[in-house]
C-alpha cells in the first residue's frame, strides 16, 4: 500500500521513526587488512574512535533505527524508545525575500540497558555483561563521538496492512548535537543540508594561504608570492586576488604574479610584506543558477546529486533568463549570507526538500501557464478553528527602489556605494482616496549591474505587494498532503475570505512552510502569503494562435494578446502586462 | 493471540513467566540465527529484538538440561509468524533429541497476537520451539516455555478482559463545516487487572511471591485468564508499578492483585 493510500485511509496508524546512520568500519577486527591484534574488551566496535588499526580503517555507515513505541512495529532491530514525537521547525522560505529558515528536527530518546547485540559485533569475545554494564546511549556516544555532519533521517508513514519501510516519507538532516544523556534520555537536534552554507561550516571562497614575500607600492605590477611553491599548488593561471582592500586582477608564473591593479571600484595602495594575498570569487554576467550551483557544490560541499540540474534550468529558462549576476567576493563569506542576498535580488525561494534530497529553487512569478491550482475549501480540507489571517501591512509597498552598480566591491552595501537606481511606484495606491501615502521599500544589490535586471526586480516586487498580503496558517488532514508543496501556489475558499456582497471568495497563496508539527500523521499546518499579483500576465503565442476573441480559454491564460487602446478586450476585461 | 490447551486445563486463569531458556544450567542452541537476529533475543524479555533462522523449512530453538525438567506451558510472542504463514509447535526429547514428541498441536496463527500452549507436566531435558517458515522466514521477540503459575480459581464479577479492548489514542479530523474528514489512531497495547481472593497465604507465599519477584524485575510475563472458554485473549503483560502487596482478607485467607500494561 503506497503512503498516499496509507494518508487517506480512515483509521490510519502514524508511525514516526528515526535513523542514526553513523560511520562503522567494513572490516573485521584483526582479519583480513585490519591488522589488529587485539583480542576480548580490548577489540574495536568497528568506530573510528575504538579503532585499534587506524591506517586500514574502512570507512562505511550503518543505520540504527529508533520508533515511537506502539502496538504492531515491525518485526525488526527497532528500538521503540521516542518520545513523544520529533520536533521539527520547518524549512520557511520567504516568497522571495532572503533564505529563509532552515528545518530543525530535535528527537528526544529515552536511555535504556541493552546487550550490545547488533551494536558490538564481537558482543560475544566481551568478559562483561553488556546488558548490566552501562546503558545503550552512554556507550553509544563514548564509541560513536564523530556524529556531527552524520545522517539523522526521520521517517513518516503508517503500520499499513502491510509493513515497508519504503512506503515512508524518509527525511534526511545533519546532526547537529546529541545532548546527554540527562534524565535518562538524550536529544538529537538536525538541521537540513543548507546548514552547511552556514559561515561556521564554510566559506566561499575558500581562505588562501599565500602571503607577499615583500612590501609593493600601489605602482607596482608584479609581486611575488610566499611560501615558495605556493602559486602553482594554491593558486590559478589567472583571476581576481585582494590585498587589503584592493582587488587586482592577475596573471601567474610559479609564484610570481602580474598584476593589474584597482580592480572592481577598488583603489591601488601599498602592501606589506606578509599580507595575506586572498583569491577572490568573481562573476560577469553569470546566471544565478550558475552561481547558486557554484556556491552550494564547490563552496558548501554538498553532492551535485543534491541539485535537480534539469528542473533548476527549467526555472531559469521559464523566469530567470535575465537573472545576472555581476560581482565579486573579496574575502570569505558566509555562504548562506551570499544566497540570501541573491534570493532578494532575483527574488526566488530556496530550500532544501527533506524527501526528495534535493535543493529547490522557485522563483517568485505569476503562475505558469495552463496549471491548475488545487482548492483547498472548508467543507472538505480546512480544519475546524484551524485558519488564522494575519495582515501584513508592513509587507506593503507603493514604490520599490532598486540601487545597482556597486561602486567600490571593498565598501559596505550602502546607498552612497552605489551608482545607479531604478525604481517602480503605483501613485495610484498611494493616493489619498486609497493608501493614503507612499510606502518605499529601498533594496540595495550588488549583484546587479544590469539596468533591465534592476527594472524587473523593482516591478516584480512591486507586482508582488501592491496590496496587503495576508499570512495564513491553516491546518489539514494528512489525507491532502499531495495537495501542498513547497513555495507552490494553492487555492482557498473560505468565509474568512469574502467579496463585497459577504460570500465566500477563493484566494491564491504561496505556500511558505509546511509543518509536520507533534501531531505527525494525524494533522500538518500549512503557512502561506498571498500570491496575487497586480495585473495580468503571459507568455508569448505560438504561431496560428486565433485572436482574443476565438481564442479558448486555457488560450487566454496562457498568452498574450493585443488589446484595445482602452486598455480592454472587447469583453472588457483587462489587458496583459509585460514583467 | 491463539491458546492451546492438550490437558484437562481448569480454565482458573494461568501465568507464564518461568522460562527454560533462561534457567541456570540451560544450553541454548538453534538450528540458524541471521546477523542482528541472534538465539538470545528469544529469550532476553526484550520485545524489539528477534531471533530470525536463515533458512525456509523447520527451523528450532532449543533448550538442553542434563537433568529432566517441568514443563506445562510454552508461549510465543512479538512474533509475525501469521504474515509469513508460519507454523510453530513446542517439543520435548527424552533422548537428548534423537528422537522429539510434540508437547502440543502445531498452530499456523491467523494473526500475529501472542500464542499460549498448555498441557500436562512433561519431564525431559530437552525441549525445543519447532518452527515452520514455508517461504519466508518470521521473527520471534520472545519463547518460553516451563511450568506456568495457575491461578487456584477463575477471575471474579468484574473482571475485565484486556484484549476485549485495547488502548487506542484516536485522533478525529472536522471541517470548518463540520464535516468529517479523517481519523487516525495510534495503538497502545493493553492494560489489565486481575485479583484473586481467597487464596491459601502458603500458596501465596509459595506461588505468587516468587512470580512477584519476576515481574518487579521487572520481566513481562504472559497471562491468559481462562484459556478453556476464552482461548483468543491471552496478552504479554508487565507492570510499571509495584505489585499490591498480599494482604489478608480474612483471618485465614489472602488477596493479591495485578495491575499490568502490555500488548495482545
Amino acid at each position: 500500500m503506497t503512503l498516499a493510500t496509507e494518508r487517506a485511509k480512515l483509521g490510519k496508524e502514524p508511525l514516526i521513526a528515526c535513523g542514526l546512520v553513523m560511520d562503522t568500519c567494513s572490516l573485521t577486527a584483526g582479519v583480513g587488512l585490519c591488522t589488529a591484534t587485539e583480542t576480548g574488551d580490548a577489540k574495536c566496535y568497528n568506530t573510528r574512535a575504538t579503532c585499534n588499526d587506524p591506517t586500514n580503517y574502512t570507512k562505511t555507515t550503518k543505520e540504527y533505527l529508533f520508533s515511537q513505541p506502539c502496538s504492531n512495529l515491525p518485526k525488526e532491530t527497532l528500538f521503540p524508545v521516542i518520545v513523544g514525537s520529533p520536533k521539527k521547525a520547518p524549512t520557511t522560505t520567504t516568497g522571495g525575500s532572503g533564505l529563509g529558515r532552515r528545518s530543525v528536527v530535535t528527537v528526544n530518546l529515552k536511555d535504556f540497558p541493552h546487550h550490545d547485540r547488533g551494536v558490538d559485533p564481537y558482543y560475544s569475545e566481551r568478559t562483561y555483561n553488556a546488558f548490566e554494564t552501562g546503558t545503550f546511549w552512554g556507550k553509544f556516544l563514548r564509541r560513536n563521538p564523530y556524529y556531527e555532519g552524520r545522517t539523522l533521517k526521520v521517517y513518516y508513514g503508517y503500520i499499513g496492512d502491510t509493513f515497508s519501510w519504503s512506503d515512508f516519507d524518509i527525511q534526511e538532516y545533519d546532526i547537529i548535537d546529541i545532548e546527554g544523556p540527562t534524565n535518562k534520555q538524550i536529544k538529537i537536534t538536525a538541521k537540513d543540508v543548507l546548514v552547511r552554507t552556514y559561515g561556521r561550516k564554510s566559506q566561499y571562497p575558500v581562505l588562501s594561504s599565500g602571503e607577499l614575500l615583500a612590501d609593493i607600492t600601489s605602482a607596482d605590477t608584479t609581486a611575488t608570492l610566499s611560501p615558495s611553491g605556493i602559486g602553482d599548488t594554491d593558486y590559478p593561471a589567472s583571476g581576481t586576488i585582494s590585498i587589503g582592500s584592493e582587488a587586482i586582477s592577475f596573471t601567474r608564473s610559479s609564484d610570481t604574479l602580474t598584476l593589474t591593479r584597482g580592480q572592481w571600484g577598488t583603489a591601488a595602495d601599498d602592501h606589506s610584506a606578509g599580507d595575506i594575498v586572498q583569491i577572490c570569487a568573481t562573476w560577469d554576467e553569470s546566471n544565478v543558477i550558475t552561481v547558486l550551483n557554484e556556491l552550494l557544490v564547490t563552496g558548501a560541499g554538498l553532492p551535485s546529486a543534491y541539485i535537480p540540474t534539469t528542473d533548476w534550468e527549467a526555472e531559469r529558462d521559464l523566469w530567470l533568463t535575465n537573472s545576472l549576476v555581476t560581482g565579486i567576493l573579496m574575502k570569505p563569506e558566509s555562504i548562506e549570507k551570499v544566497i540570501g542576498e541573491l534570493s532578494e535580488s532575483f527574488m526566488f525561494d530556496i530550500w532544501w526538500d527533506a524527501t526528495a534530497q534535493e535543493v529547490k529553487i522557485k522563483a517568485l512569478s505569476p503562475e505558469a501557464s495552463g496549471v491548475t491550482l488545487d482548492l483547498l475549501t472548508e467543507d472538505y480540507h480546512i480544519k475546524k478553528d484551524s485558519l488564522k489571517v494575519d495582515r501584513k501591512s508592513e509587507d506593503r509597498y507603493t514604490e520599490i527602489q532598486v540601487w545597482y552598480k556597486k561602486v567600490d566591491y571593498s565598501e559596505k552595501n550602502e546607498i552612497d556605494n552605489f551608482s545607479s537606481v531604478q525604481g517602480a511606484a503605483d501613485p495610484d495606491r498611494a493616493s489619498a482616496d486609497k493608501y493614503n501615502g507612499n510606502s518605499i521599500k529601498v533594496i540595495t544589490s550588488r549583484w546587479i549591474i544590469s539596468q533591465s535586471t534592476a527594472l524587473q526586480l523593482a516591478g516584480r516586487t512591486l507586482a508582488r505587494f501592491s496590496d496587503t498580503p495576508d499570512m495564513i496558517t491553516f491546518k489539514l488532514d494528512y489525507k491532502d498532503y499531495s495537495k501542498i508543496n513547497m513555495a507552490e501556489r494553492i487555492s482557498l475558499n473560505s468565509w474568512q475570505f469574502q467579496d463585497f456582497s459577504g460570500a465566500n471568495e477563493t484566494r491564491t497563496f504561496q505556500v511558505l512552510e509546511v509543518d509536520e508539527g507533534n501531531d505527525a500523521g494525524h494533522e500538518f499546518t500549512v503557512k502561506a502569503l498571498t500570491s496575487s499579483f497586480v495585473g495580468r500576465y503571459f507568455f508569448i503565442a505560438p504561431d496560428a494562435t486565433p485572436d482574443y476573441s476565438s481564442a479558448t480559454e486555457a488560450q487566454k491564460q496562457a498568452y498574450g494578446f493585443i488589446c484595445q487602446a482602452d486598455g480592454t478586450f472587447s469583453d472588457g476585461s483587462d489587458g496583459y502586462k509585460i514583467i | 493471540m491463539t491458546i492451546i490447551i492438550e490437558s484437562a486445563s481448569s480454565g482458573n486463569g494461568k501465568i507464564g513467566y518461568k522460562n527454560l531458556f533462561t534457567t541456570t544450567g540451560v544450553t541454548v542452541t538453534a538450528s540458524t540465527e541471521d546477523t542482528g537476529y541472534e538465539k538470545e533475543n528469544a529469550y532476553d524479555w526484550l520485545g524489539y529484538d528477534f531471533w530470525k533462522p536463515t533458512a525456509t523449512g523447520d527451523s528450532w530453538i532449543r533448550a538442553s538440561f542434563a537433568s529432566a525438567q517441568t514443563a506445562n506451558y510454552a508461549a510465543i510472542w512479538g512474533h509475525d509468524l501469521a504474515d509469513h504463514a508460519s507454523s510453530i509447535k513446542p517439543q520435548y526429547s527424552t533422548n537428548a533429541g534423537s528422537t522429539w514428541n510434540d508437547c502440543a498441536s502445531v498452530v499456523a496463527p491467523s494473526d500475529n497476537s501472542t500464542i499460549f500452549f498448555s498441557w500436562d507436566d512433561t519431564s525431559a531435558a530437552d525441549y525445543r520451539i519447532l518452527v515452520t517458515n514455508p517461504t519466508t522466514i518470521a521473527a520471534i521477540a520472545g519463547a518460553q516455555i516451563g511450568e506456568a503459575l495457575e491461578l487456584p480459581y477463575g477471575m471474579a464479577v468484574g473482571f475485565a478482559p484486556s484484549a476485549l479492548s485495547p488502548m487506542v489514542d484516536l485522533k478525529t479530523a472536522v471541517s470548518e463545516k463540520g464535516v468529517f474528514i479523517g481519523g487516525s489512531k495510534v495503538r497502545e497495547g493493553i492494560e489489565g487487572s486481575l485479583t484473586v481472593d481467597l487464596l491459601e497465604p502458603a500458596w501465596v507465599r509459595s506461588n505468587w511471591s516468587p512470580f512477584i519477584d519476576h515481574a518487579q524485575t521487572p520481566k513481562p510475563f504472559v497471562f491468559v485468564w481462562d484459556d478453556v472458554n476464552y482461548s483468543t485473549e491471552a496478552v504479554l503483560g508487565w507492570v510499571e508499578n509495584k505489585i499490591p502487596t498480599p494482604n489478608y482478607s480474612s483471618e485465614l485467607y489472602m488477596k493479591v492483585s495485578l495491575r499490568f500494561k502490555g500488548t495482545l
